[in-house]
């Protein structure tokens, strides 16, 4: 028992062990090292989250760092750990996702030349120890300290092809917008500390009165800090750019764990430190379906695969942060049974996302080590040489656009349960939800055939083979995830309700009254129900009946019919571009309002930034340098306004 | 009861399964009849179904079984819709599920007929699919409206409290149930809005590659989807109940699918471009319908 | 400054070199050198006229010269220029106008297949009918080439299945691009060719064509084995739908170059068939339109009234299709319109127009068929006029042309046609236009039943001197038909060419596909009518043994 109390600290040992190694070994040992310490304190991680989720342990630690002469001061020297279910369900999904991802990129990592392993590696552990610590830490100071060291370790990952022009880019525009939001943070945190605590950092002591100015504005500033991270519209143009840039397995843990901690401190903020109004719900709703109208909209345009998967994260978070919105909304008007359906949706369409979007850009990662290609317009053709990847894609993408009874549309539907029902506004959001729901399953049509299938394509087939079976199993155990958490939806549910017990006991106390859950079933009150494990049955009962009686013969064999004339096939193929053109001409308003948003809010400003940020890291090259200089500074900046 | 709905459901599904291609031969001989022709015999889309399920399948897409798998499952989506929605029998196994999931589910089974026209690599299939795609999400935008307006009006989603949603009589009910009728016949695609076939453009558009036995299953499925849509605006209509499913409820699927007809026989084919304004601008009065609805009308 | 008369027009025309005044035809011979695109682009671009085509003639028997004519329309004249380019046997080159002129384009490279003249500075010099496999330096048309020679097969043939055909047409940029084949074999195409469309999502960015698939040699068997009475026959088969119209022009240059003078009853009774082949081949055409836009009931309304149209033809010459009446001089004697067939003919027209307005009106101003047919596949007015096109096509565009007017032929000297002119440009212009000149024919064809006299039928034709041109021209439902004549010995042909005026008119569309949808391509393509046998006319090639196989004459002509 003594030593269960103590595996919160595994994660931090292997990971810390890891940099620690990776930053004297280079080349390829560094990444194996890195790997298997990274897998050992993912797996320690999920087991943590077992332990806190199942069977309600609890880790609360306080470390005294060091002794402060001054009263004031001793709040900063204290290093507070709570791992409470909020935390144990995100560290779930760090777990998950970045032992899969890890598994992935053992292989993946291959394709790029050994030189700066050591460098990516190190970073490499230290991304997934810094997402850990700044879910599991309980003190605003040190989950701002973290905060930063998950960007810069991140945007060294983003920018780890150093050779390449547009990764470098990506890098500083990533590293400088959410720099940004992380000062709205650490301003709003300033002042939530300083003017409104008492210089009380832990998160248990943290109120905020959002109903009068000052502390309107802090959680105002605090949710501007954490959406630019999330990606959230307006505040979402780095995304698309960082996100392919990096290695596709860091993609999957940048797409499906990383943009998902901001969502951890929204809810802590909104559900802990201050208890929001009516106000607080429309905005983050509005957000919230802004945010997937533009991202699903813009990935239609899309044709290198993972910028479109990165366009389609924005939109998925968009469904997210609705859900959160709808739930505070639904809670200042005391509607608790949808309120929780819609905190629910929220968490559960967090977790799926974060396994769907894994497993496609892994995929796309796949395909890229296989062909070396990301354009959609070149692809074509790959099921026959890549089948599990083919595979993996398929139920990924089926998943991602919503298609019953995978797990993509529970968590679709319960948003759409908690909006229809709710009425008013939010009824307006859940028909915009499922209008773009379609456009996202537009969008992996595209996706899917533009690579896997149309047996043409501009490339040569002939070196393509399928990618090694640690990289292809790795995707298909997210897809069997993906199946299972739709299937079943007692099984995130089990994870989920957890959570909402502790975060929201009132709103815990009405769902459990009147949600249904059985092991394939959801039922809300007398309003709405689903049953994923009857479709299930049927159609895993009729598709090997009608395999049997309908496919079975291969079909007499025929050239593509062209009308009867001698084109080149590598002259017919329909590239991703041309797909729904007409479609993107009608529906054009919606990219202008987003370009126009694009201009005014975030071009011109992060583009000077951008420009100075280079300056200073010309100056310092050194990764540690850089650590040590923002620690520096993030330290005197709290001092000196606390003194 | 569950044992009883779920007979309910298979005797509705045999139901909608059989009198699709009916329906479809009742039409071809009343267009004929309105263009100054004989016409067949009504039995007649049975005849060419049972013809092409005799015959060989030919393939040419290299991802063979997605390329023929993927029209099973289409219809096999058909086939779980026609299990839960009320029909002939009233009654169904709606206890797994609701309105969003009908939706779904009819998309869904589009979804996959759609990735196997794509992964046939034909250029006027792909192009044909494009088509489909792209109106059915437009579509796809006022059947949300719609669905918003009925858990509006009954507060539920729920197939039972749901139908018949004429229980309540309002100004915005009525207009949406009209609305619903247009986009019905959009979703039918027929000949205003039948692009993604287009025999004198695309030459059959997505269907080009498939032959035999699974062009039968995908003609069978259209006919099946178009009845499955039509029974889903009927039972929006009429009461729950035994009697009007059973008499009325065939006079009105038949005399909705005569008067669609009649409507086709007088249309030209649209442009993608020009049909998807045309239901943007529909989806825009829907939007008006809603707030009519918001302000309690 | 245009001249005011003939004589003025000699003697701008003396700047270029010789022109002779003979009848009708001004021939301008000995161009000086280097003034050649002056002066096409002086007759084609300054007088007003236009150029209709171009003929290659192996005269090397005549004056030991190959010739080209090029032949230009001068309308305000009364005049047809050609403008005569002989072609040194040993070394045949002469100089390309398709520069100045683009509707030149296929007509000089048809002389290079079949002659084998070459033309310098021609923009696309590749072949244009002859197969692919077809041997080189052997031109059919060439006098010593004989019309039953069998050619050694080909080893290309093989290849030529397996790979795409001459790829040398298609523009490096449209690699990028889709490629979306139409044709041979395509619903919208009711005959084969192939168009190549590129796409960028469903907008047309550019697009070709590969016609003359079902070339069938007929030139060259006329010249070697048909005598001046079969060649009729021969020439009603060029065409499915207007191949009366092809017999009678035919007719028209033969008995231009030996100066027959036709009785009217024959004319008027050739006016009245044309004119029945017309409102017959616009039904077909407004079904096929209608059928193309979706629009099924449209399509058999059209249909069912042709039907009508039909069975009036049957009973007036005794075929639905194919009348058979013509012959040099006039028309045969059992094709006589008799008094019973007048009052006939006067009542099922009366029926088709009641109907036709019936229907039609309300049909074209349907939304969806305005929609769809309005701004889509726009021809300029310049764009028109620089690849010359014709017919209905030309009129839709804003260009005043009718051959039934400006160089009126058989009745219509008599009386007055009605030419409907469209400046819009567009399909919907193109079906006014057609729309309107079913109404005009009926019309016509009831007042030319008024007045038709009581003459003989045909003119006697014992003697037909050696070397003489002639140039028949009628207006075709697809606009201007242009047969040209030089007579022979033995009572048989030394050249004959026959031009349908979809030859002219399929050159701008591709013009016309450039930048729109392609839901619209077929409708576009069908726009102008195009009928491709028309145009595809003239060497049977049995693709798989690449043997050249010459046609029978036993089976077309009918017994007389």
């Amino acid at each position: 028992m003594t030593l269960l109390q103590y595996v919160f600290l595994l994660p931090i040992i292997f990971l810390s062990v890891s940099t620690v190694l990776t930053f004297y070994i280079r080349g390829r040992t560094a990444s194996i090292i890195s790997s298997i310490l990274s897998l050992a304190a993912c797996l320690s991680m999920l087991f943590l989250s077992i332990n806190v989720l199942l069977y309600s342990r609890t880790y609360r630690y306080d470390f005294i760092c060091w002794p402060f002469p001054s009263h004031t001061m001793s709040n900063f020297a204290v290093f507070r750990i709570n791992i409470d279910t909020l935390s144990a369900y995100f560290i779930f999904i760090i777990g998950l996702i970045g032992a899969v991802a890890t598994i992935y990129g053992l292989k993946y990592i291959n394709k790029y030349s050994a030189e700066h392993m050591g460098f990516f590696s190190l970073n490499y552990s230290l991304f997934i120890l810094s997402m850990y610590m700044t879910v599991i830490v309980s003190d605003l100071f040190w989950f701002i300290v973290f905060w930063e060291l998950m960007t810069l370790s991140s945007q060294f990952l983003v920018s780890f092809e150093k050779e390449k022009k547009r990764a470098i880019w990506a890098g500083y525009k990533y590293f400088t917008v959410t720099k940004i939001g992380s000062e709205f943070i650490i301003i709003g945190s300033l002042i939530a500390v300083f003017v409104l605590n008492n210089f009380n950092t832990s998160f248990r002591s943290i109120s905020i009165n959002a109903a009068e100015p000052l502390g309107f504005i802090t959680v105002l500033l605090m949710f501007m800090g954490l959406a630019v991270k999330a990606a959230v519209v307006p505040f979402h143009t780095w995304l698309p750019d960082a996100h392919p840039e990096a290695p596709s397995h860091v993609s999957a843990l940048l797409s499906g764990v990383m943009i998902k901690v901001p969502i951890y401190m929204m809810i802590r903020l909104f559900y802990e430190f201050t208890v929001p109004g009516l106000v607080w719900g429309i905005m983050v709703s509005t957000v919230g379906v802004a945010t997937l109208t533009v991202g699903a909209m813009y990935a239609l345009k899309q044709t290198d695969s993972k910028r479109l998967l990165a366009y389609s994260s924005i939109e998925h978070i968009g469904y997210v942060v609705l859900g959160l919105g709808t739930s505070l909304l639904l809670v200042s008007l005391k509607n608790y049974l949808l309120a929780g359906v819609a905190l629910i949706a929220c968490l559960y369409h967090l977790i799926n996302h974060a396994l769907f979007k894994s497993a496609l850009f892994l995929t796309a990662g796949s395909v890229e080590y296989a062909t070396g290609l990301r354009d959609l317009n070149r692809l074509g053709g790959l099921a026959k040489y890549m089948p599990y990847t083919a595979l993996a894609a398929l139920i990924a993408s089926l998943s991602i656009s919503g298609i019953p009874p995978f797990n993509g549309f529970a968590g679709k539907w319960l948003v759409y349960c908690s909006t229809f029902l709710a009425g008013g506004l939010l009824l307006v959001y859940g028909v915009l939800a499922l209008f773009i729901s379609s456009v996202t399953s537009a969008n992996f049509i595209k996706y899917f055939t533009g690579i896997f299938t149309r047996n043409i394509s501009r490339i040569n087939a002939s070196v393509i083979r399928e990618v090694p079976y640690s990289m292809s199993l790795s995707q298909l155990v997210l897809c069997i995830l993906c199946i299972v958490f739709g299937v079943f939806p007692l099984v995130p549910l089990s994870l989920i309700l957890p959570v909402l017990g502790v975060e929201a006991p009132h709103i815990y106390d009405v769902v459990s009254r009147s949600v249904s859950i059985n092991i394939g079933y959801i039922g809300i009150g007398s309003f709405a129900h689903f049953y994923p494990l009857v479709i299930a049955v049927i159609l895993s009962t009729f598709l090997p009946l009608i395999y049997v009686v309908a496919v079975r013969g291969r079909g007499s064999r025929y050239e593509l019919w062209t009308c009867g004339s001698l084109v080149e096939k590598r002259r017919l193929l329909y590239p991703a571009r041309s797909y729904y053109k007409d479609f993107e001409e009608v529906f054009g308003e919606i990219y202008s309002v987003g370009d126009y948003l694009y201009k005014m809010i975030v071009g011109i400003i992060p583009r000077k930034v951008c420009v100075a940020f280079k300056r200073f890291v010309g100056l310092a090259d050194d990764p540690v340098i850089m650590y040590m200089v923002m620690l520096i500074i993030i330290v005197i900046a709290l001092l000196v306004v606390g003194v | 009861m569950v044992w009883l709905n779920t007979l309910y459901g298979v005797l509705n599904a045999c139901f909608i399964l059989l009198v699709g291609p009916l329906i479809d031969g009742v039409e071809r001989r009343i267009r004929a009849r309105l263009q100054n022709r004989r016409g067949p015999s009504i039995l007649q889309t049975w005849y060419d179904l049972v013809k092409l399920f005799r015959k060989r399948a030919a393939r040419t897409g290299v991802p063979l079984t997605l390329f023929r798998l993927s029209v099973y499952t289409g219809f096999a989506y058909l086939l779980i819709v026609s299990l839960f929605i009320p029909s002939i029998l009233c009654g169904g196994m709606g206890f797994f599920g609701d309105l969003i999931l009908f939706i779904y589910l009819l998309s869904s089974s589009k979804v996959f007929v759609l990735i196997g026209g794509y992964s046939s690599g034909n250029p006027y299939a792909s192009i044909g699919s494009t088509r489909e795609v792209s109106l059915s999400m437009a579509s796809e935008l006022v059947l949300a409206e719609i669905i918003a307006l009925i858990a509006l009006s009954r507060n539920s989603l729920l197939l039972n409290s749901v139908f018949p949603v004429t229980a309540v009589l309002r100004p915005s009910v009525l207009i949406g149930l009209g609305i619903l009728g247009i986009i019905t016949y959009i979703e039918h695609s027929r000949l205003p809005f039948e692009i993604g076939e287009a025999e004198p453009e695309l030459a059959g558009g997505y269907t080009i590659e498939y032959a035999g036995r699974d062009l039968g299953f995908i003609l069978w499925s259209n006919t099946i989807r178009r009845a499955l849509l039509t029974t889903f605006l009927i039972d929006l209509i009429i009461p729950l109940d035994v009697f009007y499913h059973l008499v009325i409820y065939p006079v009105l699927l038949f005399s909705i699918m005569i008067v669609f007809t009649a409507i086709e026989t007088a249309c030209g084919r649209l442009r993608i471009d020009i049909s998807l304004k045309h239901v943007k601008k529909l989806s825009y009065v829907m939007w008006g319908v809603i707030l009519l609805a918001l302000i309690g009308y | 400054m245009r001249p005011r008369n003939k004589c003025e027009l000699m003697t701008n025309l003396r700047r270029f070199g010789e022109p002779r005044l003979r009848g009708k035809y001004l021939f301008i011979s000995r161009i000086k050198s280097g003034r050649l695109k002056d002066l096409v682009d002086y007759l084609h671009w300054r007088l007003g006229g236009y150029y209709s085509t171009s003929i290659g003639v192996d005269e090397r028997p005549l004056d030991g010269y190959f010739h080209v004519y090029h032949v230009f329309v001068l309308e305000k004249y009364g005049v047809y220029v050609l403008v005569d380019l002989p072609a040194n046997p040993g070394h045949p080159v002469v100089e390309s106008i398709t520069p100045i002129v683009p509707a030149a384009n296929w007509a000089e490279r048809e002389i290079m297949d079949f002659i084998g003249i070459k033309f310098r500075a021609h923009p696309e010099p590749h072949r244009l009918i002859l197969p692919d496999d077809w041997p080189d330096n052997v031109y059919p048309l060439r006098k010593d080439f004989p019309y039953d020679e069998k050619l050694p097969t080909s080893d290309k043939i093989a290849k030529l299945v397996r790979e795409s055909p001459s790829d040398t047409w298609i523009a490096e940029d449209s690699e990028d691009h889709t490629a979306i084949p139409v044709g041979p074999y395509h619903p919208a195409l009711h005959e084969p060719e192939y168009f190549e469309l590129f796409v960028e999502g469903e907008k047309i960015v550019d697009a070709r064509y590969k016609g003359f698939m079902v070339h069938r040699g007929i030139e060259k068997i006329a010249e070697s084995r048909l005598t001046y009475n079969q060649v009729p026959f021969i020439a009603e088969r060029i065409c499915g739908i207007c191949g009366f119209t092809h017999s009678t022009a035919y007719c028209q240059a033969v008995e231009e170059a030996a100066r027959i003078d036709v009785p009217e009853r024959a004319e008027y009774i050739r006016s009245i068939l044309l004119e029945i082949e017309r409102i017959h081949s616009h039904f077909l055409w407004m079904g096929v339109a209608f059928h193309l836009l979706g629009y099924d009931t449209g399509f058999m309304i059209m249909w069912r009234l042709r039907e009508s149209i039909m069975d009036l033809a049957e009973k007036l010459t005794g075929s639905r299709k194919m009348y058979g009446a013509n012959i040099v001089g006039g028309i045969r004697d059992k094709w006589d319109i008799k008094e019973e067939k007048v009052a006939l003919i006067n009542d099922t027209l009366g029926k088709i127009r009641e109907e036709y307005l019936k229907y039609v009106p309300k049909i074209i101003s349907m939304e969806e068929i305005k929609k769809r047919t309005r701004g889509v596949g726009i021809l300029s007015r310049s764009d028109a006029r620089k690849y010359s096109v014709l017919g209905p096509h030309a009129r839709a565009s804003g260009i005043n042309t009718d051959v039934r007017r400006y160089r009126p032929y058989a009745a219509y000297k008599y009386v007055d046609v009605e030419i409907p002119v469209e400046d819009d440009g567009d399909i919907y212009a193109r079906i006014i236009i057609r729309h309107e000149e079913i109404i005009a024919s009926i019309d016509l064809i009831h007042r030319l039943l008024d007045n038709i006299p009581r003459t003989h039928l045909h003119a006697d034709t014992d003697y037909i001197p050696e070397r003489r041109y002639g140039i028949g021209c009628t207006e075709a439902p697809r606009g201007e038909d242009l047969h040209f004549v030089i007579t022979g010995k033995d009572n048989k042909l030394y050249r004959w060419r026959p031009r349908a005026p979809t030859y002219n008119n399929l050159l701008s569309v591709p013009t016309m596909l450039r930048g729109e949808h392609l839901a619209d391509a077929p409708i576009i393509i069908a726009s102008i009518d195009p009928c491709f046998s028309c145009t595809d006319h003239i060497v049977v090639v049995d693709l798989r043994s690449g043997r050249r196989r010459p046609l029978r004459t036993g089976g077309l002509v009918g017994g007389r």
